[in-house]
């Protein structure tokens, strides 16, 4: 009997591990896992390229000199060049070519022959860390040049709320999933309820309660979600390296949406949580479809 | 679980059983499955604690339907039930799972779990009593080698015999030493020596303290023990073996 006492096995699992009709939930699993992780890391791209592009638009103004007369361009962009150049000495001052300044002006007035005599604007580009649009119309003040300075707020503010819209369709889409989610794992512990409704008798008959029973389809729900998730959140991952790999493939700017490694820690959450909502559905409907069976003798 | 093997099986400990409390008391119960008939009509009954009884009666008679009752499956549709002392009708779910760990059940479709090995079918009550492996298996494994089954302790229920699962189930029933043993023709599958060792096998339970009730057609079974015998007939209870 010795030999026979040791040589015993771990405790086998109380639910059967291998089910024949689980495939095509592990598929809707993952699928469902590959979508909450495309549109994490959407919400998560959308807010990380709405940052760059906002910093980069704080790093720049534009500066447009009122001229009374065109003849005044090329000597008081000079004068206005080297006044912001000291009152800003770590920033890039750059004067917009009359060339290049009467190209903005095409998309208004089309591909015509322009006239030489054409008043064009005297612009000065300024790129630096913290740049105040105040600042600068004082400098210009100071030298009696009268300017309108765009230091691209209402553009940021749009972009703001661009930024802010894509991501609320990101997590919505992420919400969206994550309830879908937990009516698929309701339903899935139902039917494995009704499957293992012999299990279920025998356990009752040897006196385990609710909570023991309810423990059983948790911890199964739990590794079929954490697995589901696992391949679905990696597959989501790898995808999104992929596009940003791509770069700019097909002009759609992925490189700057694609994944960091801090959207892998959100990949990790996200798997966490997928994986607490397939126990949690788990856990409330077994421990209902045990109260209701009760209540039906 | 420590069964000894020279038993004499044919006495059952029944002395002082008229002083002792009824472990099961039915007043005047009926049952009905939905608004069908009356399976079980004005049934009093008592089960003393420590006694040994048999159940008989003709099939659907409402046997299977009393030993559910006993072993709180089905709630009755009127009457009383009380079990260890306690009216079955106001029991809590706690307080029912409590005295279900107290009763072994020998069903006759046994009701074994098929992807569980016949140590794990036999180690259930134990395991969900929330003991550990450590302290239950050397009775696990000597309780299956006194019923038979020592050598078919990691074998599925499937590939087993119709006997060889009845022993199973038996042994389940008794693993955790229950104060009451219900059991439904617990020799209808296994051949007559086998049959007389699974009732000294009950017989050893009830000497340990154990009540017990067998449900059964064979008058062979009954006549092995000077027992109680309760007959059911159309629902209704008597005692001895007939009219």
């Amino acid at each position: 009997m010795s030999a026979a006492l040791s040589v015993q096995p771990q405790e086998a699992p109380l639910l059967p591990t291998k089910l024949r009709n689980a495939r095509a939930l592990w598929v809707v699993l993952v699928i469902m896992a590959l979508l909450a992780g495309c549109a994490l890391l959407f919400a998560r791209g959308s807010m990380r390229l709405s940052t760059d592009w906002q910093s980069q638009l704080s790093d720049t103004l534009t500066v447009q000199l009122i001229l009374e007369n065109t003849n005044d361009w090329a000597p008081q962009t000079s004068t206005a060049s080297i006044a912001l150049a000291n009152a800003l000495p770590g920033a890039d001052i750059e004067v917009v070519n009359q060339s290049a300044a009467r190209d903005l002006l095409r998309p208004w007035l089309g591909n015509t022959v322009l006239p030489d005599n054409l008043p064009v604007p005297a612009l000065i580009n300024i790129t630096g860390k913290e740049l105040s649009a105040e600042r600068v119309r004082a400098t210009l003040d100071d030298i009696g040049l009268t300017s309108n300075i765009d230091d691209n707020s209402r553009y940021a503010d749009q972009l703001r709320g661009t930024v802010r819209r894509l991501v609320a369709i990101g997590i919505g889409t992420l919400s969206l999933v994550l309830l879908a989610g937990l009516c698929v794992n309701i339903f899935a512990t139902r039917a494995s309820m009704t499957a293992q409704k012999e299990i279920i008798r025998v356990l009752v008959q040897v006196g385990a309660s609710d909570k023991f029973i309810a423990k059983l389809f948790i911890g199964q729900a739990f590794r079929r979600g954490a697995i589901g998730a696992s391949i679905g959140l990696g597959l989501a991952g790898l995808l999104w390296l992929l596009l940003s790999i791509m770069g700019d493939w097909g002009g759609l700017g992925w490189s700057g949406l694609g994944a960091g490694f801090k959207d892998l820690l959100w990949l990790i959450g996200l798997g966490a949580v997928f994986a607490v909502i397939c126990a949690g559905a788990a856990g409330l409907t077994a421990t209902r479809q045990l109260a209701f069976e009760r209540k039906r003798l | 679980m420590r069964v000894s093997q020279k038993v004499n099986p044919t006495v059952p400990q029944q002395a002082q059983m008229s002083t002792m409390p009824d472990l099961v008391n039915f007043e005047r119960v009926a049952l009905r499955y939905g608004r069908g008939p009356e399976v079980l009509t004005d049934a009093t009954l008592d089960l003393p604690q420590g006694s040994f009884t048999f159940l008989t009666g003709p099939s659907g008679a409402g046997k299977s339907t009393l030993l559910k009752l006993c072993y709180l499956s089905l709630i009755p549709s009127r009457g009383l039930i009380r079990m260890f002392g306690r009216d079955s009708a106001l029991l809590t779910n706690p307080e029912r799972q409590a005295i279900k760990r107290r009763i072994g059940v020998v069903l006759q479709d046994f009701h074994l779990i098929e992807h569980l090995s016949v140590y794990e079918n036999v180690a259930l009550p134990l395991r969900v009593s929330g003991q550990s492996r450590s302290t239950y298996n050397a009775d696990v494994v000597e309780l299956l080698q006194w019923v038979g089954l020592g050598h078919r302790m990691q074998a599925l229920p499937p590939t087993l015999s119709g006997g060889e699962k009845q022993r199973c189930a038996i042994a389940r029933a008794v693993i955790a030493k229950p104060d009451l043993l219900i059991a439904d023709e617990p020799t209808g599958n296994v051949d007559p020596v086998i049959g007389r060792r699974l009732l000294r096998l009950f017989s050893e339970m009830n000497r340990m303290g154990a009540t017990v009730l067998i449900a059964t057609h064979d008058t062979h079974l009954i006549d092995e023990l000077d027992a109680r015998v309760l007959r059911i007939e159309e629902g209704r209870v008597f005692k001895g073996k007939s009219q």
